[in-house]
């Protein structure tokens, strides 16, 4: 079953357009990433499909029926977790979180279940008693995702959910999305970071202007572009005749030259090294640095929009 | 010159808020001092609206509700307690009298003779009170054989002492003198609450702003982001000094050439640097904006009551004049107050608001870089966490 | 039910626990009510100190002059009696013609005024006279609190009945999505906004008037003042106030997408202006409203509960409460119907 099924959804500011024609489709169980770069619409998305906002054109169904919001019963299995921490600034972190779960839980002895799994889940229990202003930035975002699904719900969206968080607090949560996942939970995830979404998401739906652009796995995405290797090396000295001649090598779709570095991009091909290499030892070239990377998802989009994926 | 801009910015989001400060103190100031300047300088009696009920109808009692009514205006009234009291409360009547029966033998007697409803704390009340016992004496001591000889009291009555004030002019002067110390002592009361709410709503916006924190630990120095900050708070003070001005010299401009002018705007100005420090200590204080509304309406309104603004200070108590002496207002309001020849006379009190201008700054600052080390502390522990 | 329960609780307690907050809604009324008791506690227009006169040499009034106690009498004989009044060293100079100079106009100047043209009218009576016979008084006085003074108090309670209003706001901004974070969480939840707005509205009324009951305990038992005589109908007045903060307050937060520093910031200028129409700042506003336009003493919803409290307490008269019940009552009403004109919205153009 589709969990979210988003058609042509169009939604205009003024005179900016801020989704064109959007789709999604998510399906029940995955982990979904929607990645894009920042202003490409996704929150705009999200608060869509939620029906926070008003939009000109298109359906939106979420569990099968559309999504309005009146849609009570359908939000009773969603949790949000949005971009900007929102939670009472003058409740403690165990206060907050069995606000909004009784929001969603009438029994008060399932719901102090819920509340202690989910701090257990977040790990702040040596933070119950604090108010959120007393807390550090990845702290909060801690109370942030348990406030969002404390209830336990079928579909968890969350919205840049590690922005402006510490390296330790961001492997947190990540981590803490898949076991989400592995509970039951389908997972909806925005974000701008690419190395993110290659770790956990097990769908990605690039976005950009409004649009989706693409989608699939990682390696579909790495596999629709035309690059599929790209060799980073530096020489100790180079002369310039023999520069034009790295662009002729086989499967060289381009040679750039970045600061010192050449970056030279290859098509598929299983040889591109053991090329390189033999054009090295040809022209009696000695060199400093030299390895391999196979394309990212920044490569993808790269590819597709002409533009970089962070700014 | 980047944190004055920004400063301006975030005036200008609330140029809304800031206006209807203006124009609500600025009515409030003009309405104030409207009332409060009627009252005459001269030394003829106020002519009050009183409302007369005789129920002994005599020769006496008519002869009183005359002499009463040469000297006032009569109203309406009504014998029911709960209808005059009200009067008097909506100020329809300044004071009722009521004339019982046996009012004749009463005053033979040298008894209470008539009721008078007035509000008794108001100095024309006084008045009433005092040309109803002076008619009554002055009947009693013309009383011969029988009767009452009030030909002779309402002549005697007519008799009238001059007042010649020592300087001529100075008597019109006197009642342009008059407004422009209401005016001016009204404006700084204006001022404490417009600079403290104005510039606390932009300084609490400002502080909130998390970009703050990042800025205190910025390499830019302490000093230089503090004084464009007080340039800003100065943009807003003079405008509003500017708009209560104008304010007097749009309304009472043909005043001006009666007064001197001069004196009330290095009053002012001298003021609203001891306010504006004052400011700046408050806004350091707290970024809480009900603490900062709260602050401003106490420290203007309850200041200016014990200043001498809403009640003149020679009526205040003594007690309460040397507590008010703590706070800039009461010099404000003092020198306001004095008609000066040279400046000299007024040394005191200007000097005294300099004082307070400065030992506020010196407050502010401190308070300001205490702030800055706890936040600096703060933001350390919370990039450990 | 169990849920509306547990919304006020939560709601409750972020707002109560909001310092700020506390102190704005109960010990600002109380700072401000003890520096008005303080203003009128030496308070008197009554005060004759000694007043120094300067009377002309061999002065017909000197004697009589020097008869009252309070009058410091000083004969003068040449031109220096200029520079004495300008020096302030007498208050009043008379001459031989029983008239006054001054320098300025004054309590003092007034007394003395008083004094020698009923000595001059006496002298015009023609008959001997007693010092006693002036000192009798006909009056009998009927007590009238002092209006103005009182009144200031009366406004004062008028004013913090109404600050429910800023709860009220805050509500408001908490569950909408484009005002507050937490309004975007809430909308994404089943709990319905009115569930919302109604516990928020019950909050603001319960803390308003705990700090209200506060403020008259202070009153009453601190600065000994007897305010209330007909405690029902002032309370019910009390409470009405409290109702149309709320109303305010809600409006307030839905008519205007700007944040809620302005909003507030508003709130507290409109309560602060019409309450100092009503009497807050002294008598002098109040009197000139009441002189040249007294429909606003009916209509001004702060004017409307000052009054009333005055007349049901002190005059007895509750014959104008009925009117200044459902004028208020309208406002809450009409408050209330804009406000769910600006709140029926779901969702957003923009958040």
């Amino acid at each position: 079953m589709l969990v979210v099924n988003a058609k042509n959804v169009v939604k205009r500011y003024e005179e900016k357009i801020a989704l064109d024609h959007f789709n999604l489709e998510v399906k029940e169980g995955e982990v979904l990433g929607l990645l894009g770069p920042n202003g490409c619409g996704k929150t705009t998305a999200i608060n869509s499909i939620l029906s926070l906002l008003n939009y000109d054109k298109g359906e939106i169904e979420v569990f099968g029926e559309k999504m309005t919001s009146n849609s009570y019963d359908i939000k009773r299995q969603i949790g949000l977790v949005p971009q900007e921490v929102s939670v009472f600034e003058n409740l403690t972190v165990r206060e907050n979180i069995d606000y909004f779960a009784g929001l969603y839980i009438d029994d008060s002895k399932q719901r102090k279940q819920y509340v202690d799994e989910a701090i257990e889940f977040v790990d702040l229990k040596d933070y119950e008693k604090f108010y959120p202003r007393k807390l550090s930035g990845g702290l909060k975002r801690r109370l942030n995702i348990a406030a969002g699904i404390v209830h336990k719900p079928k579909l968890i969206i969350l919205d840049e959910p590690t922005v402006a968080v510490d390296a330790q607090s961001r492997n947190f949560i990540l981590e803490g999305i898949l076991e989400l996942n592995k509970q039951g939970s389908t997972i909806i995830y925005t974000t701008h970071y690419l190395e993110e979404v290659e770790q956990i998401a097990s769908r990605i739906v690039i976005m950009d202007n409004g649009k989706d652009i693409v989608s699939g796995t990682t390696k579909e995405l790495k596999e629709m572009i035309t690059t599929s290797e790209k060799i980073v090396v530096s020489f100790l000295e180079i002369k310039d005749e023999v520069v034009s001649g790295l662009s002729n090598i086989t499967n060289v779709i381009e040679a750039t030259r970045v600061n010192g570095d050449f970056i030279i991009m290859f098509e598929n091909g299983a040889n591109n090294l053991t090329n390189l290499l033999e054009f090295i030892k040809k022209h009696g070239l000695v060199y400093t640095k030299l390895y391999s990377q196979q394309p990212t998802l920044n490569d993808v989009f790269l590819e597709l929009t002409g533009k970089e994926l962070r700014d | 010159m980047t944190v004055y801009k920004y400063f301006f910015k975030i005036t200008w989001n609330n140029k809304f808020a800031i206006l209807l400060y203006f124009a609500l103190f600025l009515v409030t100031v003009i309405l104030n001092s409207s009332s409060m300047g009627d009252t005459e300088t001269d030394f003829s009696d106020i002519r009050l609206s009183v409302g007369i009920i005789d129920n002994e109808n005599s020769k006496l009692s008519n002869g009183l509700i005359d002499y009463i009514k040469s000297r006032n205006d009569i109203v309406d009234t009504k014998e029911d307690e709960v209808y005059i009291k009200e009067q008097i409360f909506m100020e329809s009547a300044h004071g009722v009298l009521i004339i019982p029966e046996g009012f004749d033998e009463d005053t033979l007697g040298k008894k209470e003779s008539v009721i008078v409803y007035t509000d008794d704390r108001r100095p024309e009340s006084m008045q009433l009170e005092n040309q109803i016992n002076k008619y009554l004496s002055f009947a009693n001591i013309a009383y011969q054989g029988d009767e009452y000889m009030l030909d002779d009291v309402e002549e005697a009555l007519t008799e009238t002492v001059q007042v010649n004030f020592i300087d001529k002019q100075g008597e019109s002067n006197k009642n342009a003198i008059k407004w422009a110390n209401f005016y001016f002592n009204f404006t700084g009361y204006a001022i404490v609450a417009i600079y403290i709410m104005a510039i606390g709503l932009v300084m609490s916006e400002i502080n909130n702003k998390k970009v703050a924190l990042r800025r205190r630990i910025s390499s830019k120095r302490f000093l230089n982001y503090n004084i464009e900050i007080l340039l800003g708070q100065l943009s807003i003070a003079v405008a509003t000094v500017a708009v209560f001005i104008i304010g007097f010299i749009v309304w009472k401009g043909d005043l001006i050439g009666l007064i001197d002018f001069e004196k009330y705007i290095v009053n002012i100005v001298v003021f609203s640097t001891s306010i504006l420090s004052l400011t700046f200590l408050v806004t350091n204080l707290t970024n809480n904006r009900y603490a900062i509304m709260a602050l401003a309406t106490v420290l203007s309104l309850g200041t200016s009551f014990i200043s001498g603004v809403m009640v003149p200070q020679e009526y205040l108590g003594e007690k309460v004049l040397n507590i008010a002496k703590f706070f800039p207002v009461y010099h404000f309001v003092k020198a306001n107050n004095t008609n000066i020849s040279s400046y000299g006379e007024i040394r005191n009190e200007l000097l005294i608001m300099i004082l307070f201008a400065v030992a506020f700054l010196l407050l502010g600052l401190i308070v300001s870089k205490r702030s800055q080390r706890m936040n600096v502390s703060r933001v350390k522990s919370n990039m450990r966490q | 039910m169990k849920s509306l329960a547990r919304n006020v609780i939560y709601q409750g307690k972020n707002f109560f626990r909001d310092s700020g907050q506390v102190f704005w809604t109960i010990l600002f009324p109380i700072i401000l009510a003890s520096f008005f008791n303080l203003a009128f506690s030496g308070l008197t227009y009554e005060t004759i100190e000694d007043i120094n006169v300067g009377v002309s040499e061999d002065n017909p009034l000197k004697f009589m002059l020097e008869d009252v106690e309070e009058f410091n009498i000083y004969e003068i004989t040449d031109e220096s009696y200029k520079d004495k009044l300008i020096n302030e060293e007498i208050h009043v100079y008379v001459d031989e013609d029983m008239e006054l100079v001054v320098s300025q106009s004054g309590i003092s100047q007034s007394i003395i005024k008083e004094v020698v043209e009923q000595i001059k009218q006496a002298i015009a009576l023609g008959r001997p006279i007693e010092g006693t016979e002036f000192q009798v008084s006909y009056i009998k006085q009927k007590d009238q609190e002092s209006n103005s003074i009182i009144v200031i108090y009366y406004a004062l309670i008028a004013m913090v009945s109404a600050y429910a209003l800023f709860i009220g706001i805050e509500t408001v901004s908490l569950m909408q999505a484009n005002l507050s974070n937490v309004g975007i969480r809430l909308n994404v939840t089943p709990l319905k906004k009115e569930s919302f707005l109604v516990s928020g509205t019950i909050v603001a009324f319960i803390l308003n008037i705990i700090s209200n009951i506060i403020l008259l305990l202070f009153l009453k038992y601190v600065l000994k003042l007897d305010l209330f005589t007909n405690f029902t109908y002032s309370f019910i007045l009390i409470i009405i106030g409290n109702l149309f903060g709320v109303a305010l307050g809600v409006f307030l937060g839905a008519s205007s997408k700007k944040d809620n520093n302005t909003k507030t910031a508003f709130g507290i200028a409109i309560t602060l202006f019409f309450s100092f129409l009503s009497g807050l700042n002294g008598p002098g506003m109040k009197s000139l409203i009441d002189e040249k336009a007294p429909i606003i003493g009916r209509i001004n919803p702060f004017s409307i509960i000052t009054n009333n409290l005055y007349r049901i307490n002190l005059i007895g008269n509750t014959e104008t409460f009925p009117e200044g019940i459902v004028v208020l009552g309208i406002y809450i009403v009409i408050l209330l119907c804009g406000s769910y004109f600006f709140l029926r919205r779901r969702t957003y153009d923009s958040i």
